[in-house]
């Protein structure tokens, strides 16, 4: 199975509800370099990723490669978020991104690339059995309500209509 | 804990915009009118239950069309997490 690779947001959003073993649903990880200092900055670094058991891997990607992504490819990206489609092109866009920013989400999905985010982490480990039905109402309450997600209760309430036929 | 934040804030807003406190109040009503206003819009939306030419009208084309984005990228989300069942 190919490598995930995370930018920023699904990583910091369930460590800021304590659900980063979410994760484990699609180890090992690949977060490029400046993913790895957007975390660190935002006070949920590797370190917290090591303590929590997933397995990461860190990439350079040299600034020219993804400094041609922003020229030629997507200007409106963050150079953290140019550097995860470096990455996930480099894979053929076989490799999973995990992403909560529709922006970048939107460019991986018209190159075929499969994509996933907060919510679709947290609705896996329901699947498999990582979670029980209540703990995974009580984290998606927690990430519309602690988490810097910045969605509004809106879209909780629609997610509880997309789930309320789930066992 | 809330409450006396709230008592600093309004404290706060009186001070800075030299207004007095019914003032600053019913501007707050106001904002959070709107504001609850804006998010039952959306969530009726969401639901069906508002027809998509009342909310572009409401909320604005281009945030109408962020709302959609948004709610197909949750669609594709719960779908991605079913898959593992």
């Amino acid at each position: 199975m190919p490598e995930a690779v995370a930018n920023t947001g699904p990583i910091l959003h369930l460590q800021e509800i304590g659900r980063l073993n979410a994760l484990t649903a699609v180890v090992p990880l690949l977060l490029p370099d400046l993913v790895a200092e957007e975390l660190d900055l935002r006070g949920a670094g590797i370190a917290r990723l090591r303590e929590a058991g997933i397995p990461f891997t860190v990439s350079t990607v040299e600034t020219p490669v993804w400094r041609d992504v922003l020229r030629n490819v997507a200007p409106h990206i963050q150079p953290a978020d140019a550097q995860v489609f470096a990455l996930v092109r480099a894979s053929r866009y076989q490799a999973l991104a995990l992403t909560d920013d529709l922006a970048l989400r939107r460019l991986l999905e018209n190159h075929q690339a499969a994509v996933t985010g907060t919510v679709g982490l947290l609705i896996r480990s329901y699947s498999q059995h990582t979670l029980s039905r209540d703990e995974l109402e009580t984290a998606l309450d927690e990430l519309f309500r602690l988490s810097s997600l910045h969605l509004s209760r809106a879209f909780r309430t629609y997610l509880g209509k997309l789930l309320e036929d789930l066992p | 804990m809330r409450d006396k934040t709230l008592t600093e804030h309004l404290d706060f807003l009186i001070t800075l915009k030299g207004q007095d406190e019914a003032t600053v109040l019913a501007e707050a009503l106001r904002a959070g009118v709107e504001s609850l206003y804006q998010e039952a819009l959306i969530e009726a939306y969401l639901l069906g239950k508002l027809p998509r030419e009342t909310a572009s009208r409401e909320l604005g084309p281009q945030r109408l069309t962020e709302i959609d984005d948004q709610r197909d990228a949750l669609r594709r989300d719960v779908e991605w997490g079913l898959k593992g069942a």
